[in-house]
């Protein structure tokens, strides 16, 4: 289908762009690779000869343009590199943390709907009322709260008040599944609710304006009940700002991921990208970064996608 | 109740009723004081201006207003001797769609444009008519088949996009007639199509009105509609029936005279070119601010002081079903017209 | 007519591109309008009407053919002459509401004209703003310091009439100016617009999809369908006698107050066609109760059969076969 062909076109620019501008970034960070590396495998002073051979080795003697293509052809392949600091393949590090941080980011995502959606759709529905009040009252509140404190508070919370979960770690899911998930639930209602207020205000804004739309007041003369109403007729044309909303909160929700794996202790992408930068490990930086470039330009892939699943006009009129 | 009494009994029967309107600048009086009856089988035009309030009417009727509040009711709507104003949400439920349906102005936006066709007659069928998925779609394929759309089951499948202004409208009208309604409301129906297709429509549901023996409302804003494919007509005026009567009787002998100045402001296709029309001066009055009075008063030729202090009823001469409410009725040049 | 006419469009072709295909909106449209001349245009939704309005103003610019005004070629003027002929060549739309500025008093929006004209002379602008509020019936004192949405939709259009008059044109394109409207306001309007062509010596063009109000307003009337003309012929003569099918279903399709009961049943069945996909020869045929194998086979030229009588059908009801 030509829409979405077009799409996708759309973002391939955007892949090469991210991955660019971040290997540019990387190279203008101060402080000296090889130095950092030498000085930390030998006590004494690096001699010329030492660094040259490693500089030639990592490719550090060639100008910046010409590493981004080299490391460019190397990822068609498969290579993001080998970490600078304990030479573990990139692609290897990334593997271990790719379904920890996917796993979260999922759990804070279906949070995030499960929870703005019903406030969403009886804020819009209830729209001036004391209910809808409330509601937005709320999220004004979570609104204005930190992400590690929002952490914080659901820790004393859950965890210590009334200790239903855990506070940190994390258990692999193969060996207990209901522990794994148990220990995801806290950081990721963290994440989730800084995403709700949002969600749940663009949906109000849309539903209030589909209501008025014709077509509810005939599915209201065909007597059907307000909550199919809801469902069945007004969600669905109401959820474009929605979607489109969820899609850019990708970044808050990465950088949010950093924050909440930290905070709980999770061994994820974002961990992996705090203690790399702690590192100056610039290849492994590349390839977090690298990867988090790929899950925005999917995910905004599958909101353009989501689009026409929402509205058959969307896909018949085309890009 | 007996049979009998049932089948004697209008039905509808609209008593005194109030659709107010409670607005950040006031409140609107958009239906003040509206009764009229309605009997099996017949069709009752209700023609007025924007702002008559003749679609709050309908959405008062089949009640789809809000509930909040923010609107206010007040009178009877008497349907088989029952008050729907009285009926809890859930049997206000059951009367729309099977007893009442409703038919919009603009079938661009009265048909979900996400919602495949089938769906949106099915649900009536399903929801309402307790049946289940195989026999609603063929029921719906048949319903469709009966508003004139070829090639009935490839259309279940399509959505409202792939169709025609007119198509669509037959739609709605498909929908309306799923449930084997008793009464049909059609709110300004063809106003928002091309008048060749204007024509289909109008036919589509007089035919369909004479086959199932239904009542309908048909509003509109067009005397020349009210003429061709009404029974009874009702003319709304500033949230009042100011004239209530049988439609031939209106065309031949109007006793309100905003009746005459509506009818006389329309351009005739039999007078010849450049005809001056006898336009109705000034604007019809806001609703949040309705004069005293009559309350054309402002925009009548007739107007006299009585007219500018005291309300008239909505009444006949003697034993006549000719309503209107006015406190000077044309009489002598309503017979020249006749 | 012997003098030589005020507006003459000759062959004119618009096409516009959607969907990636290319079509023709209206096609080969040929008229003239004289000098103090109302012509009528109408026809049903996609026919074209609008279209050729627009083509007269230059918006936009035809496809094919000419458009003269006062002798003046318009579809190869430079941009900046065309500004200075379309203070004599005016257009009113559909909605006034919308085709008014929210944010401007209405004296602004009505002298807007004459800024463009270089008249700089306020008092000047302020006169006649005054002068041309008043003969649309609108008091100046109250109305100048007000904004459009003060207005109810029937004085919106009379202040875009104004607007449209100030500059004093030779013509006026009136694009559905009361479609929007009720019934009583209409005929309003309809009235100011015929005072209005008698005061300021007005040609119009009256384009609208209601076959009664044309007929009150115009001296000519032009039958379109599908970006195509049907027939012209003066507005007692095409609804006394019309001589193409889709004149004569069309005019027995509209309920009036006069068919009353009579009507029956609809005259004209079927959809109208898609312009992006119009049907060969004649584009009526789908729906022309009359068609025959010809219809489709051979498109009917646009030809006249009575003394200023045109029409483009191989059998016309009127006025000769053939």
């Amino acid at each position: 289908m030509n829409y979405f062909k077009a799409k996708i076109l759309h973002l391939v620019p955007v892949f090469f762009l991210v991955t660019f501008a971040s290997f540019m970034m990387l190279n203008l960070l101060p402080g000296d690779l090889v130095d950092a590396i030498l000085l930390d495998e030998e006590s004494s002073v690096p001699s010329a000869a030492d660094r040259a051979a490693l500089e030639k080795e990592l490719n550090l003697d060639k100008p910046v343009i010409i590493r981004y293509f080299i490391w460019l052809g190397n990822m068609f392949q498969g290579d993001l590199g080998r970490s600078y600091i304990n030479t573990q393949p990139v692609t290897e590090a990334l593997a271990l943390r790719i379904p920890v941080s996917l796993e979260l980011m999922i759990m804070a995502q279906i949070l995030a709907i499960g929870i703005a959606v019903p406030l969403g759709l009886i804020s819009g529905y209830k729209a001036g009322q004391p209910i809808d009040r409330g509601i937005s009252a709320g999220a004004f509140a979570v609104l204005a709260v930190p992400l590690f404190i929002m952490g914080t508070v659901l820790i004393w919370i859950f965890a210590i008040w009334w200790p239903i979960l855990p506070s940190s770690g994390h258990t692999d899911f193969a060996k207990d599944a209901w522990g794994n998930i148990q220990g995801f639930i806290l950081p990721a209602l963290t994440i989730g609710l800084i995403e709700v207020p949002v969600l749940m205000r663009v949906l109000r804004t849309d539903l209030i304006s589909t209501l008025q739309e014709d077509y509810i007041a005939l599915a209201k003369s065909k007597g059907m009940s307000t909550r199919y109403i809801l469902f069945n007729h007004a969600l669905r044309p109401s959820s474009f700002t929605f979607i489109t909303i969820l899609g850019l909160q990708l970044g808050n929700l990465i950088t949010g991921s950093i924050v909440v794996e930290t905070l709980f202790s999770i061994p994820g992408v974002g961990k992996l990208l705090i203690d790399a930068v702690d590192a100056r490990d610039e290849i492994l930086v590349q390839g977090v970064i690298t990867f988090v470039a790929l899950v925005y330009v999917g995910v905004n892939l599958l909101v353009d996608l989501m689009y026409a699943v929402l509205d058959p006009r969307v896909a018949a009129r085309g890009a | 109740m007996p049979a009998d009494i049932a089948e004697s009994q209008p039905l509808l029967e609209v008593i005194d009723l109030y659709t107010h309107f409670d607005t950040p600048r006031g409140v609107a009086h958009a239906v003040d004081g509206i009764s009229f009856t309605l009997d099996r089988g017949r069709t009752l035009g209700v023609v007025g201006e924007s702002g008559s309030g003749k679609s709050v009417l309908s959405r008062t009727i089949i009640d789809i207003l809000s509930h909040d509040g923010s609107v206010l009711y007040r009178g009877k709507v008497m349907f088989e001797g029952r008050d729907l104003r009285e009926l809890s949400q859930k049997e206000m439920r059951e009367v729309r769609g099977r007893e009442i349906a409703m038919v919009f102005q603009d079938p661009m936006s009265s048909l979900n444009p996400v919602k495949r066709i089938g769906k949106q007659i099915t649900e009536v069928l399903v929801k309402r008519m307790g049946m289940n998925k195989a026999s609603a779609n063929l029921r719906a394929a048949e319903l469709i088949d009966s508003v004139g759309i070829p090639d009935p089951e490839q259309q279940l499948k399509r959505y409202p996009m792939h169709l025609s202004g007119g198509m669509r409208q037959r739609v709605a009208i498909a929908i309306a007639l799923a449930g084997e309604p008793k009464l049909l409301i059609a709110d300004e129906p063809t106003t928002a199509l091309d008048v060749t297709i204007q024509a289909q429509i109008l036919d589509l549901l007089r035919k369909q009105q004479r086959e199932r023996n239904m009542a309908v409302i048909l509003i509109t804003h067009n005397l020349g509609i009210v003429s061709g494919y009404t029974d009874d007509v009702a003319v709304m005026y500033a949230g009042k029936i100011v004239e209530r009567c049988e439609t031939q009787e209106l065309m031949n002998r109007p006793r309100m005279p905003y009746t005459e100045a509506l009818m006389k402001s329309a351009p005739l296709l039999s007078d010849p070119p450049h005809t001056r029309l006898d336009a109705i001066p000034g604007l019809p009055p806001n609703l949040l601010n309705v004069p005293d009075g009559c309350r054309f008063h402002e925009r009548c030729r007739y107007a006299t002081d009585r007219c500018l202090t005291e309300l008239p009823d909505l009444t006949a001469d003697g034993s006549s079903e000719h309503l209107y409410a006015c406190w000077n009725p044309l009489e002598v040049k309503a017979e020249a017209l006749s | 007519m012997s003098q030589d006419p005020l507006l003459s469009i000759q062959d004119v072709t618009v096409e516009y591109t959607t969907q990636g295909k290319r079509f023709a909106a209206i096609s080969g449209v040929t008229f003239d309008i004289a000098e103090g001349e109302t012509l009528g245009l109408v026809g049903e939704s996609g026919c074209g009407k609008s279209t050729t309005g627009r083509a007269i103003i230059q918006l936009p610019r035809p496809t094919r053919g000419t458009v003269q005004f006062e002798g003046t070629e318009l579809t190869t003027l430079p941009y900046d002459q065309m500004r200075q002929i379309r203070q004599r060549l005016q257009i009113i739309f559909q909605d006034p509401v919308s085709s008014l500025n929210p944010r401007r008093k209405v004296k602004d929006i009505v002298a807007e004209p004459l800024v463009i004209a270089g008249i700089s002379d306020k008092a000047e602008r302020e006169g006649r703003v005054r002068e041309v509020l008043t003969a649309v019936g609108m008091d100046p004192d109250i109305t100048m310091e007000r904004r459009p949405h003060q207005f109810s939709g029937g004085q919106c259009q009379r202040i875009c009439i104004a607007r449209a008059l100030i500059m004093e044109p030779k013509l006026i394109v009136c694009d559905e100016p009361v479609s929007a409207l009720d019934v009583s306001v209409q005929a309003q309007i309809l009235n100011l617009l015929e005072d209005m062509k008698e005061r300021y010596g007005l040609t119009l063009l009256f384009i609208s999809h209601d076959l009664a109000v044309v007929k009150n307003i115009s001296d000519r009337v032009a039958v379109m369908y599908l970006g195509k003309f049907c027939e012209l012929a003066s507005s007692l003569r095409i609804y006394e006698a019309p001589a193409h099918p889709y004149t004569a279903g069309l005019m027995a399709t509209i309920p009036t107050i006069e068919a009353g009961a009579q009507l029956e049943t609809a005259a004209l069945s079927g959809e109208i066609p898609s312009p992006l996909n119009p049907p060969s020869g004649c584009r009526f045929r789908t729906r022309c109760p009359i068609a025959q194998d010809k219809c489709a086979s051979d498109e009917p030229q646009f030809r006249e059969i009575e003394t200023g009588h045109f029409v483009a059908c191989h059998f016309p009801l009127t006025g000769g076969t053939a």
